[in-house]
């Protein structure tokens, strides 16, 4: 099956050509800058890895012009100079490790399966349609990704969370698969129902609400999500989950009562659960004062404000600083690490890049024709954009702080993979937008002749 | 490797992260000038493209017809009347209309002695013509406007 091409295709293909090696010189640039200042202590295989991220980024392209050629050209730029950002920080990190601690193999081999991945859900998924007619099926598996960890024998806990599988050799989070999963099928569900829940038929004093027949689909799954994600003490992908739930509702029903009924419900549910449990508390109070106990419980956010600090504007320089001293430096608190070495500088390129693809992703939902794929756009696009407030704003103590990774930098690959089926996602919707208004277009004009030379014989 | 030499190189590499970045908002200029046209929206022009076809049908039939009024989504949608019609959901309809306030079978409008009816075929939301719900059969002249759901239908001839 050949993609259909539109005259944007080679214009945008070669614009996401042109920024991606822009955005390969940043990784190489960051790569060399890190062989210059430590030259004596560099693992032989350093530069195979370099050779092997930077060539990835061409896969993907390759990917996409095949796959998806009239797709949107900065989301795989930007997300390659992420990603690659993310690997020279992950690299520097493992100078001062021992052999057998090292990640950044690992995390070039997730990001080649990542690649990977987006090039398969870009192949698997030619119609978008085809995702919202299996919608129950992949509220089946986003639920039942997220009870796994709960399974005796396959599920265990670190950090005090319980997470993760053991898949043989493998230990990953399907949690992170399920966000995907259950926005794809809200996102189904919205948009088939969208006029419901706008218009309500239950009074509730002053208000409108649907009748619990249309909106309990909606609820219970969500509900569900929530309470085994709190039963998991997973805090961040709580609060990601319910932010991108009441951000699709406020969307698909443009009823700002929603936002104003989440907010209520999100500020209810956050003192309970201050109250019920002390995993929360603590964090909370490590939030109010992290220097209270800066030795023990507010070690992690202490070490994250000094290396920030200690950063400054323009940074220590890569691999002249100490971030090895921030416990999880490569994964909840890379954003750190990348602000003692790169400075405010540094940061907050990384904050636009996040930007860019979040306005990428939205301008992608806005001109999409139909709801689904519109919602599906808009709802993935907020959870990158959530997820990444949520843990650069916990690392700067900007809110209380829970453990989520930083998309496309942190180590990891559950996550990783998540977001590349993301991009995915994301490229498939803006490229059949695309077809699709070029068909239009096109038919349009051959209409308009059509006329014009009837108009002409009369 | 000098220190002034690698401090130019590490202010180097944040020069390179603000190109890239400026580099990323000119396509994305571009992008957003160049989409502009090519939003798929309802404009004039797509009434004005369907007008000529319609009224050759008319003119060869002149039977009675109905025009969608509401939503915008398909304003402008033709379909003429047989001598029995049901309007509702359900596929199997004469005419059906995908929209959620609509019930299966909603509406019967038949023809008789050259008079178009409309009889409510028990629907959840009722059918109303010129704004009040109608009870039994409603006779319908030309202009009168049907309203099922979220849906209007104008009566021509």
């Amino acid at each position: 099956m050949s993609a259909v091409r539109t005259p944007l295709a080679s214009q945008r293909r070669n614009a996401e050509l042109g920024l991606g090696v822009v955005a390969i010189l940043v990784t190489v640039g960051g790569y060399l800058l890190l062989a210059l200042s430590s030259a004596p202590a560099l693992p032989s295989d350093f530069w195979f890895f370099l050779a092997f991220i930077s060539s990835l980024f061409f896969v993907a392209h390759i990917g996409v012009r095949f796959l998806a050629p009239n797709a949107e050209p900065t989301l795989l730029p930007l997300v390659t100079m992420l990603n690659g950002l993310g690997f020279v920080m992950i690299s520097r990190l493992d100078l001062v490790l021992p052999e057998s601690q090292r990640t950044a193999r690992t995390q070039a081999v997730w990001i080649a399966v990542g690649i990977g991945v987006c090039c398969l859900v870009l192949g698997l998924v030619r119609n978008i349609d085809a995702l919202r007619r299996y919608r129950s099926i992949f509220l089946a598996l986003g639920v039942g990704a997220l009870l796994l960890p709960l399974l005796p024998g396959l599920g265990y806990e670190a950090n005090n969370a319980r997470l993760w599988i053991h898949l043989g050799p493998l230990n990953f989070q399907p949690g992170e698969a399920a966000k995907v999963l259950l926005v794809i099928f809200f996102a189904a569900y919205l948009g088939d129902n969208r006029e419901l829940l706008r218009a309500g038929t239950r009074r509730i004093g002053r208000m409108f609400l649907p009748a619990p027949r249309h909106l309990g689909p909606l609820l219970l799954p969500w509900a569900a999500a929530i309470l085994i994600m709190v039963q998991q003490k997973d805090l961040g992908s709580s609060l990601l989950f319910f932010a991108v739930f009441v951000a699709m509702l406020y969307m698909a029903t443009e009823r700002a009562a929603y936002v104003f009924i989440g907010l209520l419900l999100f500020a209810a549910a956050a003192f309970i659960a201050y109250l019920a449990f002390s995993h929360v508390q603590l964090r909370v109070d490590i939030w109010l004062d992290p220097w209270k106990d800066a030795q023990n419980r507010g070690y992690q956010l202490v070490q994250s404000l000094f290396a920030l600090g200690s950063g400054g504007l323009s940074g220590a320089g890569l691999g002249l600083g100490r971030p090895d001293l921030i416990p999880y430096a490569s994964t909840d608190f890379v954003f750190s690490a990348i602000g003692e070495e790169l400075g405010l500088y540094g940061t907050v390129s990384v904050v636009i890049a996040f930007l860019l693809f979040v306005g990428s992703g939205f301008r992608i939902a806005v001109q999409a024709s139909r709801p689904f794929p519109k919602l599906l756009a808009a709802g993935l696009t907020t959870i990158i954009g959530i997820q990444t407030f949520v843990i650069v704003g916990g690392v700067i103590r900007l809110i209380p702080l829970t453990g989520v990774t930083l998309p496309f930098v942190s180590y990891g690959g559950s996550s990783l993979i998540a977001n590349f089926a993301i991009l995915a996602l994301l490229l498939r919707v803006s490229d059949e937008t695309a077809i699709e208004a070029h068909l239009a277009a096109e038919q349009a004009a051959r209409i308009d002749a059509a006329s014009a030379a009837s108009g002409a014989t009369k | 490797m000098s220190d002034a030499l690698l401090t130019l190189l590490r202010y180097c590499f944040l020069a390179l992260l603000l190109i890239f970045l400026s580099r990323v908002v000119l396509v994305v200029v571009r992008e957003m000038r160049a989409s502009r046209p090519l939003t798929v929206k309802p404009r004039p022009g797509e009434q004005r493209e369907r007008a000529p076809r319609d009224t050759s049908r008319s003119r060869t039939s002149r039977g009675w017809q109905l025009v969608v009024v509401e939503p915008p989504d398909s304003a402008g949608r033709r379909y003429l009347l047989a001598a029995e019609n049901t309007v509702g959901r359900a596929p199997g309809c004469t005419i059906p209309i995908d929209d959620n306030f609509i019930s299966s079978i909603h509406v019967r409008l038949f023809i008789a002695d050259g008079k178009l009816f409309a009889e409510d075929a028990g629907s959840t939301n009722g059918t109303s013509v010129n704004e009040s719900l109608i009870t039994g059969t409603q006779p319908l002249s030309r202009g009168d406007r049907i309203a099922i759901g979220g849906t209007v239908l104008e009566v021509q001839r």
